[in-house]
């Protein structure tokens, strides 16, 4: 299994190949195209600035630190759809990033772009991004018959789902999980706003909740009772919300981007899934947060090889998440399974 | 204009008789009276049966029999409309979807995951395919009209613009036999250019979706810590049949806005249109080229 990096400069490469990254991951946000398309019209998911390179030198640079590591690097594209007056600049970019930097893949989303990619350039690399919500098997053969390389599951797939796709998706693809840092609310494929309009919207505004009772088919009387006291399986609604906002702050806001004891950071993790994933195919680990500090990617990429190692030694799949649960050293927060990504 | 309502469950076959709910549900009265006052009396001609966003609310094969005789009694035609699946859930849509090749052959299907396209083209290629509006990937972002940054001109005719636009996209959905694409009254407007995407498009209102995920909040409530925010975990109660959560932002960023209300709804956060976007939205609706409205008393 393979240990998948985030990175967004030359030095990060360096260093995160170093420590065992035998995949990379970056986005592109050129000057020419911020200068054309505006701030708000992004290439990929994540905004110009720490979560991307800046320029097709410096990609190439990074590739060729990458390469010479026997590290591959990725590109994402991975926008769920594009509007197609970007598609020839598109194609532009990704024959340059192909041919003159050397990108090894390109993590792709949106089939209209994957089709194109393919028509014009049949040997390119392409891996469907998590955006494309792959959910099931016949997902998996739309897909395949687009000519794509790598499946990229979106995050919380249960492990067995996971597994029956893989069983039916065959050998000849390649699959990718997600292992560690931040979690999303919702389906990231089918979310349908920006982070470019004022971050996450499902979890950065304070959203405060007045649940409205719906009169049912058929005229039931309805309920006066205030509705923050009514219990559900002996919870208030007031009760429910605070521990929803409790699962926000630990899984997808990272315990405010706090470390544990041994300087690993906390947040989603999906380490004590590793044995099962090996099991059934998964053979590339994806580290979230290309805008992360180059700190928090050292510490996740340690973490990750850590366990990889614990595992490769023959321990047991007991064994390997005990291990993940010590080194993490945060055992109350493992034990309430908000951080968990496959539970 | 065809006029389709949507059914989203098997208990709520009996809003066929009282399509625009009753007098005292303000939203539908709103929706009615700017539907009615454009095109004038309104005739549903279409049932939607089923709902986009959650395997767990799935009909039973009981519930889609019901439906189907519904509808034939009625004169109707029927669309069955099917949510984004995981592995378990696309195994309960292919039996629904055999269940429907026996009775109606060439019903339609909305398709709101890549997956239950393929399945329609493998196993059941006469049934119609219709583009649902969770594959049109169109931002319905509610910042967007409020951000210091407001795109307009070019840039705005960009975010009102799909891939289902562009010939990659057409060439891949004339494979798949579809023909209709389905939209949402979005906050940056409709494209002018609709028709020249090449398809036939349906309009839902008066709900606009902005996100939709495995996790459901209201799913959550009452179950204990390990059960609690887990995708599409056990079984279902659908306290989503009983509640909306209506939200607001006191930080203020996410700013009110007079053109809608947003809300959550189970595991889907949508904006509820309000009477003059709607009516505006009508209009460029009209010339742009929509040819179906989906009236939605309840989405979920």
């Amino acid at each position: 299994m393979k240990i998948l990096a985030p990175v967004n400069s030359v030095h990060e490469a360096e260093v995160l190949v170093g420590l065992g990254a035998e995949e990379l991951y970056c986005g592109l946000s050129q000057a020419a195209w911020r200068k054309c398309n505006g701030e708000e019209l992004w290439l990929n998911r994540r905004g110009p600035g720490n979560a991307n390179v800046e320029s097709l030198e410096e990609l190439k640079e990074l590739v060729a630190v990458a390469h010479k590591a026997s590290s591959q690097v990725f590109l994402t594209l991975n926008q769920p759809g594009y509007a197609p007056e970007f598609y020839a600049d598109i194609l532009t970019t990704v024959r340059q990033a192909q041919k003159y930097c050397g990108v090894d893949a390109f993590i792709v989303a949106d089939p209209g772009l994957i089709r194109l990619l393919k028509e014009a350039l049949p040997e390119l690399v392409i891996h469907v991004s998590s955006l494309a919500a792959v959910l099931n098997s016949a997902s998996v053969s739309f897909f395949t018959q687009l000519g794509v390389k790598r499946i990229i599951f979106p995050r919380y797939v249960e492990l067995e789902t996971m597994s029956s796709i893989i069983e039916q998706g065959g050998d000849d693809l390649e699959y990718e999980a997600f292992i560690l840092n931040d979690g999303c609310v919702f389906e990231e494929g089918y979310c349908h706003v920006s982070h470019a309009f004022g971050g996450a919207f499902c979890h950065s505004p304070a959203w405060t909740y007045k649940p409205i009772r719906i009169k049912q088919e058929g005229g039931k009387s309805e309920s006066r009772r205030r509705m923050g006291l009514l219990r559900v399986g002996g919870e208030t609604f007031g009760e429910h919300i605070e521990e929803y906002k409790r699962w926000i702050w630990i899984g997808i806001k990272n315990v405010g981007g706090m470390t544990g004891p041994r300087g690993y950071p906390l947040g989603m993790c999906g380490l004590c899934a590793l044995t099962q994933l090996k099991e059934m195919g998964v053979m590339s680990l994806k580290i979230v947060g290309r805008e992360a500090p180059l700190k928090k990617k050292i510490a996740s990429v340690k973490l990750v090889k850590e366990i990889l190692d614990y595992m490769e030694l023959g321990h047991s799949t007991e064994e390997v998440k005990a291990q993940a649960k010590l080194i993490k050293g945060v055992k109350g927060l493992c034990a309430s399974e908000y951080m968990c990504y496959y539970r | 204009m065809e006029w389709a309502l949507s059914i989203p469950r098997g208990q709520a076959l009996g809003w066929i008789e009282e399509p625009w709910a009753t007098k005292e549900n303000g939203a539908m009265a709103n929706i009615r009276e700017v539907c009615e006052g454009q095109f004038g009396s309104v005739k549903f001609t279409r049932m939607y049966f089923g709902q986009e966003f959650c395997e767990k609310a799935l009909p039973s094969q009981e519930e889609l029999d019901k439906a189907l005789i519904l509808a034939e009694q009625l004169g109707m035609e029927f669309t069955l409309v099917t949510p984004y699946v995981t592995e378990s859930g696309l195994v309960v849509v292919k039996e629904l979807l055999k269940q429907l090749m026996r009775v109606q052959p060439r019903a339609e299907v909305v398709v709101n995951d890549w997956g239950v396209l393929q399945t329609i083209a493998e196993d059941c290629p006469t049934l119609t395919p219709v583009l649902g509006r969770l594959l049109n990937k169109l931002l319905r972002e509610p910042r967007m009209a409020t951000h210091p940054n407001k795109p307009d001109g070019e840039a705005l005719e960009r975010f009102r613009t799909s891939s289902l636009a562009g010939e990659p996209m057409q060439v891949l959905l004339e494979q798949y036999k579809v023909r209709r694409i389905e939209l949402d009254l979005s906050p940056q407007g409709l494209s002018k250019h609709l028709l020249d995407w090449g398809y036939q498009s349906s309009l839902y209102l008066p709900y606009g979706v902005i996100m939709t995920g495995r996790i459901c909040l209201l799913h959550s409530w009452g179950l204990k810590g390990h059960q609690k925010f887990k995708a599409f975990s056990g079984r279902c109660d659908r306290k989503c049949r009983y509640y909306w959560l209506k939200m607001s932002d006191p930080s203020r960023q996410v700013k009110k806005n007079k053109d809608w209300v947003i809300l959550q709804k189970g595991n889907t956060i949508f904006y509820q249109e309000n009477k003059e976007f709607l009516k505006q939205g009508l209009e460029t609706a009209t010339r742009v080229g929509v040819t179906r409205l989906i009236i939605q008393r309840e989405p979920i």
